[in-house]
């Protein structure tokens, strides 16, 4: 029996009105969840920044139109500058972190792809420390680095040194230096993600290029850093965002003598917003710095993406190799054709 | 078409939802009014039948069992009458997550047992009501004169001729000291601070280097919290302008106090060698009969004659043997003179009466556990054998409390005289001033070699930063 067409486009239908429901299903929870914690306090938080806002007092909140951003890029204005101060912490801390949760997982992934004996173990034991959550790292690292002498450092080096009690940028760096190093022992993610990637790489084109006189140097430059961009994209990406949102390391790390010194733009806004009621009244300002902050993120990431896809379109090893080779073909045709010319 | 369809049906979705959010977090309602009407017997007594009544503390450490069994044997005892619920919230979270219960009147406690610093902030987004109206209706009565006036002129949270709280207690650092050694220094407690030094220097000269005259753990948040604040009023100094709200901390005769209280802490650190700068714990000093005075926080009491007992082989009732109790009272006061000289700083609970309690019968429940709490002799024993010394005359002036040997023997003479007790002033900006003398503390006292310039850059460096986040908050 022949089926007309309309009932097959009829089938056609359902079974993709089926297919878009099922889709529906299978992304509602998320979806649910995006919409209530993430879209909806979106939309207030972009609202309030626009409002003189306290939300115990409701009677008292009024539109006061940009007057909350005017203020934040107001950089005579005291709040403004401690915001903007939190920017450069962040900045800074980003510029001294990133590289290094590129590099030293970078490095770490390159010699294990040697397969020495006993890598598997290693690839675990550097992985480990990722699925550790950042309050346990600062548990481990605050006692590792505890000031007195029951510090582990301390007790080693037989000192008192007040790694985490110091002043950034005045008197010392060594909390910086802590905080770093938890992040940078943190990067397992980066370093599984980097070392699947160097296992891509063709082995071909390393042969190819040790053939062409490329030492260890030349093959890792014009090999396996072009065949590994996109895992290093990924990599830099991720890290500059969880960089630019620092909080948790700072957080659990900062000593009281001390907590209003290493204030990341995240820990300015959550300070005050979980400060209690005395903050309250300034729920509309903090509302438009997390807007201000979430704007200048998007657009560090907007820049590391351009970066990225810019060096991405930059021939690698691999077609400037099947170039060449394309173009010694042509000369040897040439020469060929010149010679049944002759 | 249909992605059109979607995309509306998306947008009214995300819309009426944000409309809802937005309902929400309008507040809870009108502020506090009154509903419902007492039962009185034929005493005027109010009879209180199955009223249930909610409290949310921030007693959550050791001390929280005790509290807990108070609240117990406060239900045991108004079985069919009263029963208190309790939840414990840390001091972390509970300036947060409280005023958004009651905002919120989700879960919403109706009673508040905070320390007195948080409470303003909550008065001043109308968090709070106050106890009159409710005393009046009930005859419940909690006359201020009988709680220690150097607390209870906090209680009106600055609506004068308001009862919006009721102080219950009293904590900060306490002494102890050896026995046995200030025996063979001359058995004399110091009541001066040149009395301190002559003492100390005595016991440095007598025990040798290893051994400190006081022992304390500046590392411990609670030192800065409690002790620099105690030295700098010890020394005739304010925290803050209580009118403006202003730190004035270079200003006249305030600034010589904040200089004075820096370098007493320095001179018995630095100068003199009686006391160490950033130790964690001192402990072992204690244990070992290295130290002559030990502070700590009042609120460990049990734990330390409990440890101090252990670690020397005795019966806690011993201890008493062994360890005698005195304050941080004038050890600071570069002039013995001044008319502060005596103060202790530190913090106090408060009981505090939701502004989400309407119904009359919940409001008189509400004041006579509070009754119960701060005028029941047995009660405040209790509560001081915990760690708190208790605010309430009543309670204090008690037989069954002067004759308890964990008072008598330690409390009363942690804190000789309540008057002379003090807690931040009022202001919604505590947490500035607090964190900004913590920091003026590590700042001006960490550092051996700090000049008086350097000090008196950091003082005027820590009092704008208190005055930038006045304006913020005010």
């Amino acid at each position: 029996m022949e089926i007309s067409a309309n009932t097959k486009e009829r089938q056609r239908k359902a079974a993709k009105r089926r297919e878009h429901f099922l889709a529906l299903v299978l992304i509602s929870p998320y979806f649910i969840v995006f919409l209530l914690f993430t879209v909806i306090p979106f939309i207030m938080g972009f609202v309030f920044s626009f409002m003189q806002y306290n939300p115990y007092m409701p009677e008292q909140n009024e539109f006061i139109g940009f007057d909350s951003f005017a203020r934040i890029f107001d950089f005579g204005d005291p709040i403004s500058q401690k915001f903007w101060s939190s920017f450069s912490t962040m900045l800074v801390f980003s510029a001294v972190n990133v590289p290094l949760a590129i590099l030293v997982p970078l490095g770490l992934a390159y010699l294990l792809n040697m397969h020495p004996p006993g890598y598997k173990v290693f690839r675990a034991i550097l992985y480990l420390p990722c699925i550790i959550s950042i309050t346990i790292v600062g548990i481990i690292f605050g006692n590792m680095f505890a000031g007195s002498s029951s510090g582990l450092i301390n007790a080693w080096l037989g000192t008192e040194i007040k790694w985490l009690s110091g002043r950034p940028w005045e008197n010392d760096f060594l909390r910086w230096f802590v905080i770093v190093l938890a992040n940078v022992w943190m990067c397992g993610g980066n370093f599984v993600i980097l070392a699947a990637a160097l296992r891509s790489v063709p082995k071909s084109l390393n042969e190819a290029c040790e053939m062409d006189g490329g030492g260890r140097w030349e093959r890792f430059l014009y090999v396996t850093l072009p065949g590994i961009k996109p895992a290093v994209s990924i990599c830099l990406f991720n890290s500059l965002i969880a960089n630019l949102n620092l909080y948790g390391g700072p957080y659990v790390l900062n000593e009281i003598d001390n907590e209003s010194l290493l204030v990341t733009p995240m820990m300015f806004i959550q300070n005050f917003l979980l400060g209690g009621a005395a903050y309250a009244r300034q729920t509309g300002f903090l509302c438009a710095a997390a807007i201000v902050f979430g704007a200048v993120v998007m657009l560090l990431s907007m820049i590391e993406r351009r970066a990225m896809d810019a060096k991405k379109r930059r021939t690698s090893y691999a077609e400037e190799y099947a170039l060449i080779k394309g173009e010694n073909s042509l000369a040897e045709g040439e020469k060929e054709n010149d010679e049944k010319e002759a | 078409m249909k992605n059109k369809r979607m995309a509306v049906l998306l947008a009214m979705t995300v819309t009426a939802l944000s409309l809802g959010a937005f309902a929400a977090c309008g507040g809870g309602d009108d502020g506090p009014i009154t509903t419902g009407e007492l039962v009185k017997d034929e005493n005027g007594n109010v009879v209180f039948e199955n009223v249930e009544i909610v409290c949310n503390t921030v007693v959550s450490g050791s001390d929280k069992d005790a509290f807990e069994q108070i609240v117990q044997q406060f239900n045991i005892e108004h079985r069919g009458e009263i029963t208190v619920h309790t939840e414990s919230i840390g001091d972390g979270t509970f300036e947060n997550s409280v005023p958004q219960k009651i905002n919120n009147n989700s879960n919403a406690p109706d009673l508040i047992m905070a320390h007195q610093k948080v409470l303003k902030s909550f008065a001043n987004n109308n968090l709070l009501q106050p106890f009159d109206e409710a005393m009046e209706l009930s005859g419940i009565e909690i006359d201020l004169s009988n709680y220690a006036q150097g607390l209870a002129r906090y209680s009106s949270l600055g609506e004068e001729g308001s009862l919006y709280a009721v102080p219950v207690d009293a904590q900060s650092m306490i002494v102890y000291y050896d026995k046995e050694k200030l025996e063979e220094l001359g058995g004399e407690l110091p009541q001066t601070r040149a009395e301190l030094l002559e003492l100390c220097r005595k016991a440095k000269e007598k025990y040798g280097s290893g051994f400190w005259p006081i022992a304390w753990a500046t590392g411990n948040e609670y030192f800065a919290r409690y002790v620099f604040p105690t030295a700098i009023l010890q020394n005739g100094g304010e925290l803050f302008n209580p009118q403006t709200l202003y730190a004035e901390w270079t200003e006249g005769e305030n600034a010589d106090s904040f200089r004075n209280a820096i370098s007493s802490l320095r001179e018995l650190i630095y100068d003199k060698g009686y006391a160490q700068y950033g130790r964690e714990s001192v402990l072992t000093e204690l244990l070992n009969g290295n130290c002559l005075f030990y502070l700590t926080l009042s609120w460990s009491n049990s734990e330390h004659l409990s440890g101090y007992a252990d670690a020397k082989g005795i019966n806690v009732s011993e201890v008493t043997d062994y360890l005698g109790a005195t304050s941080i009272s004038g050890w600071f006061a570069t002039d013995p003179a001044e008319a502060e000289a005596n103060v202790i700083y530190g913090d106090s609970h408060f009981f505090a009466m939701s502004r989400t309690v309407k119904d009359i019968n919940r409001k008189a429940a509400i004041l006579e556990f509070i009754r119960y709490f701060t005028q029941n002799a047995q009660i405040g024993t209790q509560w001081a054998k915990a760690g708190h010394v208790s605010a309430s005359k009543i309670i204090s002036e008690s037989e069954e409390y002067q004759s308890d040997p964990i008072v008598s023997n330690y409390f009363s003479r942690f804190y000789p005289d309540l008057d002379e007790f003090r807690c931040m002033e009022l202001t919604p900006a505590f947490k500035e001033v607090q964190n900004n003398l913590i920091s003026l503390f590590v700042a001006t006292v960490s550092n051996p070699s700090s000049t008086q310039d350097a000090i008196q850059a950091e003082i005027k460096r820590s009092q704008d930063e208190v005055n930038v986040m006045v304006d913020f908050v005010k």
